[in-house]
């Protein structure tokens, strides 16, 4: 045998031993999702094995089910103006610490950290503890100011790490060429942060469309979709919430392709040369 | 538009950051269409001198005026400046064309006004073409282009300049010096350049203005500045200059401190015999022979660069004196003693 021959059989037995892993940590990581999709499809109405047939009879079932929709719809409601709101906050809040002298700002970043490293029940806690002062807010208020300032601490992380590497002098350029700081925000700031903006608001929006704890503590009687699983699962199990599981897995999966393409289009300058 | 007065006057301004003085009590005034280099070693506070004029960096103290008025206090987009910025800070989402329309659309310009004039900016800087270009499709020398005409093109009173060639290779920076210079002519705008390029100065500006730890040593012209520099900074910072310290010990005549060799002066007024001054002798003015007058030293090192040759040698005070002659002359051996010799004119007396 030739020693070229030699050293592709090691490299084949390198790299199918690399795939094998690679193979296993995707299926330790997967294999919860792929389970709830199998049984989204499977005919047993107490999901388990063997499996006992193909069906699409749960997706209709699920979405004939006024309170599974009612919670979906809730949700990407509350979720969509938690993140929306978190976004707002974080984008000025990280301006300042990453653009201007800031004393003790080491200190500023870590309180900012606080809701984030806070043990959610702690500050579902705090949050009943709160409300009794505005009794009105409990319900979807609540949800969604609580959600709010859970994603904008880290929001404000992940824009201020992204404005860091800003150039300054784009904004210098644009003031000394007339521009004030409102038409400075509009015409270079937001257009040069915004995929920033819109990564962020995507991860706010799935995280607060996910959460549960909080949520639970400050819902009184409103019912987000985890909030209507964790309820369903106290029951039976029904196949009707691995339908809508796996249709908001798609949903976010596809959403996070299509940032993920609009970010790589953005990016690539060169999308209309010589048109 | 109005022509305006493209005066600045600094008035005594001062700028501290934690303590230190970037800029100390700096009082300059440069004319309307006067192009003008503020010239320094990095950190001598030459760019906080240009950003006090944009508005980017208020002083402490002191006023800064344009045309007159004074400024200070003024927002930057208030001022009636235009810079061009050392990284150029072209907006990367915007075209060529719509980069240098950005000021003019600040301005409220009407569009079809504001696509003559871009288009008249784009034939000037002989970018015509490049309009719809994206700014990471150009080189850095139209980049460079594209940043002053979108200064330009607002037609400010003054344009600011800072380290505008910096950034470009050395054949790419001479072209651009001459078109720069070029366009100042064309244009009569006053242009302040930063630079720590000594070069740079000198072939660019009417005046250069050198700067050494927050303050301006020296004001003038680039001859002046060149052959009679008002300090050993100044003197060593433009261009190669031998600087001895030496004692006056009679009419036209003096001593190296420490060397004992008597060196030749001239000029009316000279201090009395006794006083201490500085002597500036640029190397070019040099003369090495292997004996005769003048001041004797070791000869350290020779390096021939084509059409000159640099000969370093080192007084018996330890000093290291640089003389540079045509590659043909005499050239002594290293090691051995030589007398490297000067006349009285070429000695430029810079007192204490």
């Amino acid at each position: 045998m030739s020693a070229t021959a030699l050293k592709f059989r090691q490299a084949s037995a390198g790299s199918a031993a690399f795939i094998a892993y690679s193979a296993l940590i995707y299926l330790f990581l997967y294999l919860p999702i792929v389970v709830i999709v199998l049984f989204a499809f499977d005919a047993k109405p107490v999901p388990g094995l063997p499996l006992a047939g193909f069906t699409t009879g749960w997706f209709a079932q699920a979405s004939a089910d006024p309170v599974l929709v009612g919670a979906l719809l809730t949700s990407t409601k509350l979720a969509f103006f938690s993140a929306a709101l978190a976004t707002a906050l974080a984008m000025p809040a990280a301006m300042v610490l990453a653009w201007f002298p800031t004393r003790f700002k080491s200190l500023i970043l870590c309180l900012v950290l606080g809701p984030v490293v806070l043990p959610q029940l702690v500050l579902g806690l705090g949050f009943v503890s709160l409300l009794r002062g505005a009794p009105n807010l409990v319900g979807e208020p609540a949800i969604v100011l609580a959600h709010t300032t859970m994603t904008a601490s880290y929001a404000t992380m992940v824009l201020y790490s992204r404005l860091l590497g800003f150039r300054r002098s784009y904004i210098e350029a644009a003031m000394n060429l007339g521009a004030n700081e409102l038409t400075v925000f509009r015409e270079v700031i937001l257009p040069l942060t915004l995929p920033a903006l819109i990564a962020v608001f995507l991860l706010a929006f799935t995280d607060a469309f996910g959460e549960f704890i909080v949520a639970w503590f400050v819902a009184g009687f409103t019912k987000t979709l985890p909030i209507v699983i964790w309820t369903s699962l106290r029951q039976v199990i029904s196949p009707k919430v691995n339908a809508i599981s796996t249709i908001i897995i798609l949903a976010s999966l596809a959403l996070s392709v299509l940032a993920q393409l609009w970010v790589i289009r953005q990016a690539r300058p060169s999308a209309r040369v010589g048109a | 538009m109005t022509k305006r007065a493209g005066d600045i006057e600094l008035v005594k301004v001062s700028k501290r950051y934690s303590g230190a003085a970037a800029v100390d009590d700096v009082s300059i005034a440069i004319e309307a269409g006067e192009f003008v280099t503020v010239l320094g070693p990095s950190g001598c506070g030459k760019s906080t001198l240009l950003r006090m004029v944009s508005g980017f960096v208020e002083p402490d103290e002191g006023d800064v005026r344009i045309g007159g008025a004074s400024v200070t206090g003024l927002p930057p987009y208030r001022r009636d400046t235009a810079m061009v910025f050392q990284d150029y800070a072209l907006f990367p989402h915007r075209t060529v064309a719509q980069n240098i329309a950005f000021g003019l659309r600040m301005r409220r310009m009407e569009k079809s006004q504001i696509a003559r004039k871009v288009d008249a900016m784009l034939e000037l800087l002989n970018l015509a073409g490049f309009g719809n270009r994206r700014i990471g499709e150009i080189s850095g020398g139209q980049a460079q282009r594209v940043a002053l005409g979108r200064a330009l093109v607002v037609e400010p009173a003054v344009l600011l300049l800072d380290e505008p060639l910096g950034a470009l290779d050395l054949k790419l920076r001479k072209q651009m010096q001459a078109e720069l210079k070029g366009i100042h002519r064309k244009l009569k705008l006053t242009f302040i350049a930063v630079t720590h390029d000594q070069e740079e100065a000198l072939n660019l500006s009417d005046r250069i203005a050198v700067m050494n730890a927050g303050r301006i040593e020296q004001f003038a012209d680039p001859e002046t500045i060149y052959n009679r520099p008002a300090s050993r900074f100044v003197a060593d910072f433009v261009g190669e200059a031998n600087l001895f310290d030496a004692t006056v010990i009679g009419p036209g005549m003096a001593q190296l401190v420490g060397d004992g060799s008597t060196v030749a002066l001239s000029g009316d007024g000279l201090p009395p015999p006794g006083s201490r001054l500085t002597l500036a002798v640029r190397p070019e003015a040099i003369a090495v022979a292997a004996t005769g007058k003048g001041v004797a030293a070791i000869i350290e090192d020779i390096l021939f660069s084509g059409s000159v040759r640099r000969i370093v040698g080192r007084l018996a005070n330890g000093q290291r004196v640089t003389a540079m002659q045509p590659a043909a002359a005499f050239t002594p051996a290293l090691g051995q003693s030589a007398v490297f010799a000067w006349t009285a004119e070429a000695a430029w007396i810079i007192r204490p």
